[in-house]
């Protein structure tokens, strides 16, 4: 039965891959419509990187080296501080307009290197957390914290062994010989002195989130909309094999009801998987957009999102009669609801009435999903939502399809 | 001879009108059995059932034993189907198709490649075989939609007006390729509104009508029941005598003969079997014969002496 199902699935792949006016709808016209539409409508270069504010007040040297680390990580934008504008800081976070701040210790080196317990303080937003910062920010830290480690039992090594020589190791010397063994630090582990972290979670009067521009918005929109088209084209397909009796002639053969239906869904679905990951490469590899961000997250919701479109693709075959009758609705239905759903313009920007009926539609939840990753960065709890919602839409639409299903 | 198909009282109703009514018939091993009529006859309806495509409204048939309506799956294992449509994906080649539906009978692997390629000679497509099927005439789309039909080895193979819209050389092929698959030990049922074919390939025949099998039986016994006899008309270069009538008679085992000049015209129930009689009597009396015309009563008379209307009305 499996067998027949993958043959069955494999086959509607390769019939709509070999239509060369499949393959403009599927993947030409979304890349050119989201890199037109994006670069019209990003303002001032479009900066994709996660902002992250540094109050860096450490008399010492760590803070600086902490800044260093982080700044080389190239998802992530560190917007230095002055230490008098901690409020301004604890604002923007509030604002979202930082993903989150961090603020190092004016006696954050001096602990260090006498194996004190240090706090640094990591500001974050209400219902704003990113695991991925959060993990960047703990693994530096820890870093820091075996390097000085290290440090510490290299001077005390050689100072001993100065002892037993009799010879004085100078304070020049010693410094030297921390920022030496500092670098090597790797060498050594536990137990390292420990940095406390502190996240202050702060409460957010107005919500005024990161509206994403350019084409950190065309690249999930436009995806999620010609996905939706290109699974309704499956549909048409479908109604094409139901004109040629080709899906008719497969009851003839000894194949179960089931194993077809399951077989064509499945193609559908491929059909806008793949679609899907070739449109997500182009966004990450050409346009830069930051879709890496959470991989995980990433796959759910693009699960999730096609599964439904899959579910509303083979009603809308079931519908229709013709071929041209499917054509026009696969057109009209993913064009609206794809605008309605924030595929087109952010939904931030649009009146409250029409962002609760966004809501009705699957795309408002893939797109706000998928701007949650890129835009925001924030984890995979932010997203379960939109994945459970994209789910039960899967759930009912598969089901209503396998129950109004026809082959002639 | 074991009967591999018995249709018993096959009844379809759709909104309160019978499609197929109480449609009853048997098919011999090896076989092939037309089912004749007119569009609308009923016999895509009494095909569609047969291959479980749809249920019976009441009735059954069994295939090799099989029930339609209990054992469809099992039914489906020992048929090969031909639609009446090219059933088929355009865009593919006709090998990709074969290969698909082949799968599709549960074949694979070696088995799956030596049977397309089997099929492809048998309706003599192997050079065109890695053309799309959109590139190929509709005579080459049905060959292949027959193909597609020989793929699982079937025990029968029901074909639904296989030929309809094709050129006359191309429906020749078919024909010719059906009767070469019969002659080899395949059983054919083959529905068909156009009476030549059916003569030419089945050795015996059911006449449908508004749902009802109205007559069936070999082609001979049908034509009897048309009541009608078979007509020799003979024109001579030289005058025919009239003490040759009752010879003649003699031959024919007929009293309808009929001498003026140099023609003769014989009313006979068996044309065929006497008329080389004749010739030989005529050269034995020294008659030259100019030209010889018979006319024999067919399907499409039988059909019109049964229910007053011809067969494509």
């Amino acid at each position: 039965m499996i067998k027949k199902v993958l043959v069955i699935a494999f086959n509607s792949l390769k019939v709509t891959f070999r239509d060369k006016g499949n393959l403009i709808w599927l993947i030409i016209m979304p890349i050119v419509w989201t890199t037109l539409i994006g670069t019209m409508s990003t303002t001032g270069g479009g900066d994709e990187k996660i902002p992250v504010g540094f109050l860096n007040s450490d008399r010492g040297i760590y803070g600086e080296v902490f800044e260093e680390i982080l700044r080389k990580e190239e998802s992530i934008k560190i917007v230095a501080m002055a230490e008098d504008d901690e409020d301004k800081m604890r604002n923007s976070v509030k604002d979202t307009k930082l993903s989150v701040g961090l603020i190092i210790p004016g006696d954050f080196s001096e602990k260090l290197k006498v194996r004190e317990q240090v706090v640094i303080e990591i500001l974050k937003s209400q219902g704003n957390s990113s695991y991925f910062l959060e993990e960047l920010i703990e693994k530096t830290a820890h870093r820091i914290s075996i390097n000085a480690l290290a440090a510490n039992f290299t001077v005390e090594k050689i100072s001993e062994r100065r002892v037993v020589l009799e010879e004085e190791v100078l304070e020049d010397e010693k410094e030297r010989i921390w920022e030496e063994a500092f670098v090597k630090a790797d060498a050594f582990f536990e137990p390292a002195p420990s940095i406390g972290i502190e996240y202050v979670v702060l409460s957010v009067e107005k919500r005024d989130e990161n509206i994403p521009i350019g084409v950190e918005a065309s690249s999930p929109g436009f995806a999620v909309m010609f996905v939706m088209m290109g699974v309704c084209f499956a549909g048409v397909a479908m109604v094409q094999e139901r004109h040629h009796k080709t899906l008719a002639r497969l009851l003839t053969t000894p194949t179960e009801k089931f194993s077809i239906i399951s077989g064509k869904m499945l193609g559908f679905f491929l059909v806008g998987f793949i679609q899907f990951m070739i449109l997500i490469l182009f966004g990450q590899l050409v346009l830069k957009v930051n879709w890496g961000n959470l991989p995980l997250g990433v796959l759910l919701l693009v699960v999730s999102y096609v599964l439904s479109v899959t579910g509303l693709g083979t009603l809308l075959s079931v519908v229709v009669r013709t071929s041209a009758q499917a054509g026009a609705f696969a057109v009209l239905i993913s064009m609206v609801t794809s605008m309605l759903g924030g595929a087109w313009w952010p939904i931030e920007i649009v009146p409250r009435f029409m962002q609760n009926i966004a809501r009705f539609t699957p795309q408002y939840w893939a797109i706000n999903g998928f701007n949650k990753i890129i835009t925001r960065g924030f984890g995979i709890t932010e997203i379960l939502p939109n994945f459970y919602v994209l789910l039960a839409i899967s759930t009912i639409s598969l089901l209503l399809a396998i129950r109004f299903f026809r082959f002639e | 001879m074991m009967n591999i198909i018995e249709v018993k009282e096959l009844t379809k109703v759709y909104e309160g009108r019978k499609a197929v009514d109480s449609v009853s018939f048997e098919i011999k091993k090896g076989e092939a059995f037309g089912l004749l009529g007119p569009n609308g006859a009923g016999k895509t309806t009494t095909i569609s059932m047969l291959s479980c495509l749809i249920p019976p409204t009441s009735g059954d048939a069994h295939i090799e034993g099989k029930s339609i309506i209990k054992e469809p799956i099992e039914v489906k294992k020992r048929i090969g189907v031909v639609p009446q449509d090219i059933a088929l994906y355009p865009t593919l080649s006709a090998r990709e198709n074969l290969f698909f539906w082949g799968e599709m009978y549960g074949l694979s692997g070696r088995r799956l490649k030596e049977k397309v390629d089997e099929v492809l000679q048998v309706v003599g497509l192997t050079e065109r075989s890695k053309d799309r099927i959109n590139k190929y005439s509709g005579g080459m789309k049905r060959r292949i939609n027959i193909a597609v039909g020989l793929l699982p080895s079937p025990k029968l193979l029901i074909l639904d007006e296989p030929t309809v819209g094709v050129d006359p050389q191309s429906r020749t092929n078919i024909l010719e390729s059906l009767r070469k698959l019969n002659k080899g030990g395949l059983t054919i049922l083959y529905t068909s509104h156009y009476m030549e074919e059916v003569e030419f390939l089945c050795d015996r025949v059911a006449v449908m009508d508004l749902g009802k099998i109205i007559a069936q039986g070999t082609q001979n016994e049908l034509r009897l029941l048309a009541g009608k006899m078979d007509s020799l008309k003979i024109s001579t270069i030289d005058e025919v005598q009239m003490r040759l009538v009752e010879v003649i008679k003699k031959v024919s085992e007929t009293d309808e003969v009929k001498i003026a000049d140099k023609a003769i015209e014989i009313l006979t129930l068996q044309g065929r079997k006497v008329l080389p009689k004749i010739i030989e009597l005529l050269g034995n009396n020294s008659i030259r014969i100019k030209s010889v015309e018979v006319e024999e009563p067919n399907l499409e008379s039988l059909f019109l002496h049964l229910t007053g209307k011809e067969l494509r009305d």
